[in-house]
């Protein structure tokens, strides 16, 4: 599967939230013909980026299957809505960052998978800028 | 490697992908493992085998032991060969070892073998050489098993390196980066990468600033 065939998109044109405001999107997948696919799952979770080992948590997590007689058809979008967390916030610092995203994973046949996510900013904590690091180096 | 794009400098949300030097795009496992002319995962597989299954991967500080463990594993046991790990930790590393059983056919990998003290080192070897069984492991120095491979990153390999890590996210990081990143910290992959990363924040910052405060 193509990944430009997956959209995943967020409501907000800004894709910057505030604890506890609610976040909600729309998935889809194009084509002419619907992807055989056996299992769908959206997660809005966050997780650390950086120099040293890496932490995630998911915030809200849904799944859907592919039934006998009902298969997956995300030609039609399908909407997602959760009210976002108090924490962590978004953090863009130098040595760790604290990164949000909306991950929408595709179970296709024979074990193959495809994956695309959203970054999201949640909160208004402001990141590490060039003239900290500079002042940090000396 | 490329220059950063305009809406790299500009986007809001932190991601992973702001950095391609960040832990997730080059530990262990998430770069693919750069052989030298001449070596491939097929060669040491062979190699092992003529060997008992008994080897040791050499090599300083950084230079791609446990990438290349990493990569060794799936294709040892797609080989039928079944793997045992044993994880070192600081408080338990002789009371795992005192514990470990080994089964004949299968190998026995430990990743840092020196960690362990002399006598442990030589009760692993000797259980597994009596139930029949392979050992594998990495060490900066050699541990009394036969040699596998010997790990010396040279400044091309670097710049390979680097680039296969660029060509998924780009960066503004330059050759002159990467020689001065390596006159520095030899052939130490890992600190490279480290430097690198430092190198690209503060470029991807200078560029932000740069966009947030034009002149």
């Amino acid at each position: 599967m193509n990944a430009g065939a997956i959209r995943l998109t967020l409501d907000s044109p800004s894709s910057h939230y505030q604890a506890g405001e609610r976040l909600s999107g729309r998935y889809m997948v194009d084509g002419s013909q619907p992807w055989a696919m056996r299992a769908v799952e959206l997660s809005v979770l966050w997780y650390t980026s950086g120099k040293g080992d890496e932490d995630m948590a998911v915030h809200h997590f849904e799944r859907h299957v592919s039934e006998t007689g009902r298969p997956l058809d995300l030609r039609v979008p399908r909407r997602f809505s959760t009210v976002l967390a108090a924490s962590p916030l978004s953090y863009d610092g130098e040595i760790v960052k604290v990164c949000w995203c909306v991950r929408l994973r595709l179970y296709l046949p024979q074990g193959q998978e495809a994956l695309t996510e959203v970054p999201f900013r949640l909160g208004n904590v402001p990141g590490v800028n060039q003239s900290e690091m500079a002042e940090a180096e000396h | 490697m490329t220059s950063l794009p305009d809406q790299f400098a500009t986007s809001l949300a932190p991601s992973r992908r702001d950095n391609p030097f960040a832990t997730c795009w080059t530990k262990p496992g998430a770069l693919a493992f750069r052989f030298a002319d001449g070596q491939s995962l097929e060669r040491l597989v062979a190699k092992l085998a003529a060997q008992n299954w008994q080897g040791q991967i050499l090599g300083p500080h950084g230079s791609g032991k446990s990438t290349l463990l990493a990569a060794l594993l799936p294709a040892l046991s797609a080989a039928g060969r079944p793997i045992r790990e044993i994880e070192l930790s600081h408080r338990s590393r002789r009371l795992l070892c005192d514990l470990v059983a080994p089964n004949h056919g299968e190998i026995i990998v430990v990743d840092g073998f020196e960690q362990l003290n002399w006598l442990t080192r030589l009760q692993l070897k000797r259980r597994c050489r009596r139930a029949g069984a392979g050992m594998l492991v990495t060490a900066h120095v050699p541990m009394g098993l036969p040699a596998l491979i010997q790990l010396s990153p040279s400044r091309r390999l670097i710049e390979q390196l680097v680039a296969d890590v660029c060509a998924q996210i780009p960066s503004g990081i330059t050759s002159d980066d990467v020689a001065a990143s390596h006159a520095s910290h030899g052939s130490n992959v890992r600190e490279i990468f480290f430097d690198l990363y430092d190198r690209h924040e503060r470029l991807r910052r200078k560029i932000r600033t740069a966009v947030s405060n034009p002149a």
